[in-house]
């Protein structure tokens, strides 16, 4: 059973894989099994979680729920033209819960508490420590200015938008280098699982099919 | 120009396609064993968990699903692992779709040393809502009362010990994201070590410095570096020996394509499609 499943593995990553040599059928077909059955998932998920959040506490009497439920299916009077307005209601419900959970928590954790991270007592620290705590504070600075448009970036203002810019183009290239780093691990990861018994085999049946299709198409012209 | 340059400037795609499966392919059949050393962040992590008593609560959250896996998933292993053989008890949370699913992956992956669901493991499966969520499971996990499998939590006995989140001794969530909203609900309550892809580095490091995160480990890369502290090599080290190699190579078709750029004559220069 265990090879069966290794090797269906191994030829549907095969199939995804097929479109860098072209667009073809088996590429196709890949991509419409993972919608299918990542849908398929998401259905399955979505209706155990509301009979695990909505349908068995109703059934025991948590009766309050039928608020929240009105809200959701509010949502679906969207497609009905008259009632459309009332959609806005349960948007307008799911928005500013979301809005309430997230802002009430961004003050104290996402200014004060990074704030924190600027207070230095220097008796205590390093020269790294020293040298770090300037780095952050001069690319947290400037950054910032570069986004104040209240006043041109001419002279001085120039000056502190530049390095701001510079900062944050060092920022992006780390975050872009370990982007790329972290993609080749999808290659990689599937190149390991290709490498084992059976689906090894795959290789070779799937290079024979490619060299077959050059030949083919050489032929036709 | 040279015959070879302008193959290598005529058929750039094809080159890069096939030094880049080379490289993710050579260290499958042939491993070249790069020697791997731990960060400081890892170590810090690795010395924290192993400082816990046996029996201790830990809530691990997974949220990435199955595209993500190779990114973020021998990593979540490494740690995992650490946890079951600490025999610490572990609730597993998810706050997107996939994360049931990919939980008992990962747990079919590792060696959970005889652990029993509902004493030494439970899954709770799905929590709706993103933030939302997440927030209403910080202020009070018993808000949940099924696990994943759609039975009442109060049968067992992991659950029992649970009253507020701050029982646990740890969140450890593992995503691909932004790490915002994890830290905006969770921060100051317990300590949180973020295992994270490593795209998301600099976007976490921030956070780590403030103090708000205990520590984090960078996906993949950070679990070959928690492998080699456990002493269990495994499919994190192997992957990280086709990283190094396959970055060197890119390294050098970057150098090359500047190369064969300055060999082009001026204007002669093909736009990239």
């Amino acid at each position: 059973m265990d090879m069966i499943t290794s090797l269906i593995v191994g030829a549907l990553t095969l199939m995804a894989w097929s479109m860098l040599y072209r667009e073809n059928k088996f590429y196709s077909l890949i991509e419409s099994l993972l919608i299918g059955f990542g849908m398929g998932y998401l259905l399955y998920v979505t209706i155990n979680t509301l009979n695990n959040v909505l349908v068995t506490p109703m059934a025991a009497g948590k009766w309050i729920l039928i608020i929240p439920t009105i809200g959701g299916l509010l949502l679906f009077t969207v497609f009905i033209e008259r009632f459309r307005f009332l959609a806005r209601w349960g948007a307008a419900a799911i928005t500013g819960t979301g809005l309430g959970f997230a802002v009430s928590r961004a003050v104290p954790v996402q200014i004060l508490g990074q704030v924190n991270q600027f207070y230095i007592d220097f008796g205590k620290t390093d020269a790294l420590g020293v040298a770090n705590w300037l780095i952050i504070s001069v690319t947290a600075i400037t950054t910032i200015l570069y986004f104040t448009f209240t006043r041109p970036h001419k002279g001085a203002m120039g000056t502190i938008a530049k390095i701001g810019r510079w900062s944050m183009m060092i920022a992006f290239g780390a975050t872009f280098g370990s982007t790329i780093g972290g993609d080749l691990t999808y290659v990689i990861d599937r190149s390991l699982f290709l490498s084992q018994y059976p689906q090894v085999y795959l290789l070779i049946v799937a290079a024979i099919i490619v060299l077959w299709d050059i030949m083919r198409r050489r032929n036709q012209t | 120009m040279n015959m070879s340059w302008k193959f290598l400037s005529d058929n750039y795609r094809q080159v890069i396609f096939i030094v880049v499966l080379i490289g993710c392919f050579l260290p499958a059949f042939r491993p070249f064993g790069f020697p791997i050393s731990a960060s400081a962040q890892t170590e810090k992590t690795y010395d924290f968990l192993q400082g816990f008593n046996k029996g201790d609560l830990v809530l691990v959250d997974i949220d990435y699903g199955p595209n993500a896996w190779a990114e973020i998933g021998p990593g979540v292993n490494a740690v995992v692992q650490h946890l079951f053989l600490k025999e610490l008890k572990i609730v597993f949370v998810s706050f997107v779709v996939d994360g049931p699913a990919m939980t008992e992956k990962l747990l079919s992956e590792i060696d959970t040393r005889g652990a029993k669901y509902g004493v030494d493991y439970v899954i709770l499966g799905y929590i709706p809502g993103d933030e939302v969520g997440m927030g209403s499971f910080a202020q009070n996990p018993l808000v949940i009362t099924k696990d994943y499998y759609g039975n009442d939590l109060n049968q067992y006995d992991i659950w029992k010990g649970v009253k507020m989140i701050a029982d646990f001794k740890v969140f450890i969530p593992c995503h691909i994201t932004g790490p915002e909203a994890w830290i905006r609900q969770f921060s100051g309550k317990l300590p949180i070590v973020m295992i994270i892809s490593p795209a998301a580095l600099s976007l976490v490091q921030p956070w780590v410095n403030s103090g708000q995160l205990y520590s984090m480990i960078p996906g993949t890369k950070g679990g070959a570096e928690y492998e080699l502290l456990l002493g269990k090599l495994g499919i994190a080290s192997s992957i990280m020996d086709a990283t190094t190699l396959t970055l060197t190579l890119t390294m050098v078709l970057i150098i090359i394509g500047n190369i064969v750029y300055r060999q082009e004559k001026p204007g002669s220069v093909k736009k990239v499609t």
